[in-house]
């Protein structure tokens, strides 16, 4: 073992975030948070350890799930793919007293095994909410315009709500009594908007009674309002009947909110079918294939847990989130100074670093022995702001200088006038 | 129709290289979508249109995908059988019924498919190991993917597998290596993919674009053999 190579590289599918864009990402996340909290969620930290429970979090996130080995129980755990389920068991079971409506938050990371664009990744970051224990219209809004809110609060502009109803392409289903894997075909034709797969997978059918033939008009039910009374034309059972309604109460309350304008109605989307009941959406950025936010109404899920209760919620894609959204080009600085004390005892480096710091300032000392020139040239490097010099003794003790990291002298003070010369941070440069 | 003439303006399309391309371009013309004739044979791989202010990418086969995928392209023109081959989350509203072709499973000549069953260790030959790998589970035969890059013709009778998996369009080249198609897994023509943000985020544009190229992209009359 000893002296053998070890391996350079990570894991496939992992990510680092180096501090500049770990830094980007933190405040990226404050602000959802913050946007969260004026709207009254609160936030809560979820394990990242979960029970395995097969079906729970629908299929397609089934197989993406990290399983492994409980060594207590001899069970299964699974590392935690979505928060989703974790926040609908706390609120049948530990938070089933708390008044209703539950509103929470949280900003994490979830693990799935998925490839995406045919790239591996494992491990993805998440910030969303979830609206528990009510049963309206009015939540579903809500939760499109705090989505809106938290993409223009990082500066993402045209920004693209897609809104759908999963009980639109349930009713249509439930009328065909197919097989599963009938029923799985024809949804992924409809996910794929394959028309002609869909002709053929229609055809195909013993009886194309009822609303049957509204699947071959699926793939164009999409764009602005004047869709939905296209679609009440069109379908006759009374589950995508009541969808297509709801989604009009929806548009005219998104009119009130001034959000109109943003949102497509796509009556093709479904989600995750085992996992939606009601109003679903993805919020598009132009330029990229995936959706930077989704969400929607899962009423059953929360009931599974226990107490009957009805959630709706967000979840926002932090990685598709930071590609899409602009640098917000804070300084990225390493230090804001970089004290460099030559003197034997480092007595007022380090005096003089405490003092700083309590006013604020970010700052690091350069504790390796070397020449200032050297001292100078990694502060370039790395990114200081300024370095504060305490020459060697004898010159003139007690004396800093004051230098950028070019070389250039610009001033000098010493310990005592220390706060007259350098107020908190952020009052002056 | 000069006024559908700017209705694709600023959009970008994703075009494969070879057996596509020039019936792609024929199509786009007639609807309109390009006002000039682009070569695949042509160094510079983008090109913008001047007249409609199309934006066109001249790309590998299957890269084609990727591109739209991940959002470089608003739209593409491909066959089914690569779309079908690498399952990417791309929108595939029309087929152009052009650029018809088959996949099959071809044998040597004097072998049956009924052979194929009962043998354990079947090698199949292929540039389309998931397809082929798919089709062959769900026949309930086990076989092993031998995944090359062109020519799969000749891997039988240099023993690098038992059979092959590819597409034909007639079946001369099979017929050259002594190879005869036993069985169809699917038959194929060019589709139409669509970026899924652009569908949302540019759907005038976008809905204008696939339109103006449905009209001009009716089904053709089969030809069976």
């Amino acid at each position: 073992m000893n002296g053998e190579q070890l391996e350079k590289a990570m894991p496939a599918g992992s990510k680092v975030f180096l501090p500049n864009q770990a830094e980007r990402k933190r405040r990226v996340e404050t602000r959802l948070l913050e946007v969260f909290a004026r709207w009254g969620f609160r936030q809560i930290v979820t394990p990242a350890f979960d029970l395995y429970e097969p079906g729970a979090g629908g299929q397609v996130r089934d197989a993406q799930t990290f399983r492994l080995v409980d060594r207590e129980t001899g069970g299964l755990l699974a590392l935690r793919s979505d928060v989703t389920p974790q926040i609908a068991r706390l609120a049948g079971t530990t938070l089933a007293d708390h008044p209703r409506p539950l509103r929470l938050s949280y900003a994490t990371n979830v693990f799935r095994h998925a490839h995406v664009a045919g790239v591996l990744q494992r491990e993805f970051w998440q910030a969303g909410v979830e609206l528990i224990g009510l049963v309206s219209l009015e939540a579903d809004v809500e939760m499109i315009a705090i989505a809106v809110e938290c993409l223009e609060q990082n500066g993402v502009e045209n920004i693209r709500m897609s809104l759908s109803h999963s009980a639109f392409i349930r009713g249509l289903l439930d009328e065909l009594r197919l097989s599963d894997s009938r029923q799985d075909e024809l949804l992924d034709a409809v996910s794929r908007r394959d028309a002609s797969g869909l002709e053929s997978l229609i055809a195909k059918l013993p009886s194309k009674s009822g609303d049957a033939r509204v699947f071959l008009d699926l793939p164009e039910l999409f764009g602005g309002k004047e869709i939905l009374a296209r679609a009440g034309k069109k379908v006759k059972n009374a589950a995508s009947r009541k969808a297509v309604k709801e989604l009009g109460q929806v548009q005219r309350m998104l009119e009130m909110y001034g959000l109109a304008d943003r949102v497509i109605y796509d009556l093709s989307d479904f989600r995750d079918f085992d996992y939606y009941t009601g109003v679903l959406f993805e919020g598009f950025v132009e330029g990229s294939g995936y959706p930077v936010c989704g969400g929607g109404r899962y009423d059953r899920l929360v009931g599974r847990y226990g107490t009957d209760a009805l959630g709706t919620g967000i979840a926002i894609d932090l990685d598709e989130l930071l590609r899409v959204a602009p640098d917000d080009e804070m300084n990225g600085l390493a230090a804001d100074f970089l004290v460099i004390d030559s003197t034997r005892e480092k007595r007022i480096g380090i005096t003089l670093a405490r003092e700083l710091r309590g006013l604020g300032w970010r700052v690091a000392r350069d504790i390796i022995r070397r020449d200032l020139a050297d001292s100078l040239e990694y502060a370039r490097q790395a990114g200081v702001g300024r370095c504060l010099v305490v020459d060697r003794d004898g010159k003139k003790p007690e004396r800093i200088r004051i230098l950028e990291p070019a070389g250039k002298e610009i001033g000098g003070f010493s310990l005592a006038e220390l706060p007259g010369k350098i107020g908190m941070r952020g009052e002056q440069g | 129709m000069t006024a559908a003439k700017k209705t694709a303006n600023g959009l970008t399309l994703a075009l494969p290289k070879g057996r596509i391309f020039t019936t792609a371009i024929e199509r786009l013309m007639e609807a309109e979508l390009l006002s000039r004739a682009i070569s695949d044979k042509s160094r510079t791989l983008i090109h913008i249109d001047k007249g409609t202010g199309v934006r066109t990418l001249i790309l590998r086969n299957t890269d084609v995908p990727t591109y739209v995928e991940r959002g470089a392209a608003d739209l593409g023109v491909i066959g089914k059988d690569v779309l079908l081959e690498q399952g990417r989350e791309v929108y595939e509203p029309v087929d152009l019924h052009f650029a018809p072709c088959r996949m099959i499973v071809a044998v040597p000549e004097g072998m049956m498919w009924e052979d194929l069953t009962k043998r354990m260790e079947l090698r199949v030959a292929t540039k389309f190991p998931a397809i082929a790998a798919r089709f062959f589970a769900d026949q309930g035969i086990q076989a092993q993917m031998v995944r090359l890059y062109g020519n799969v013709e000749i891997a039988p009778a240099t023993g690098v597998a038992d059979v092959v998996v590819d597409l034909v369009e007639t079946g001369s080249t099979l017929k050259a290596n002594n190879l005869v198609a036993v069985k169809e897994i699917f038959s194929a023509t060019a589709r139409l993919i669509v970026n899924r943000a652009s569908l949302k985020t540019k759907h005038d544009r976008v809905s204008a674009f696939i339109s103006s190229l449905k009209k001009v992209c009716r089904p053709q009359k089969k030809k069976r053999r």
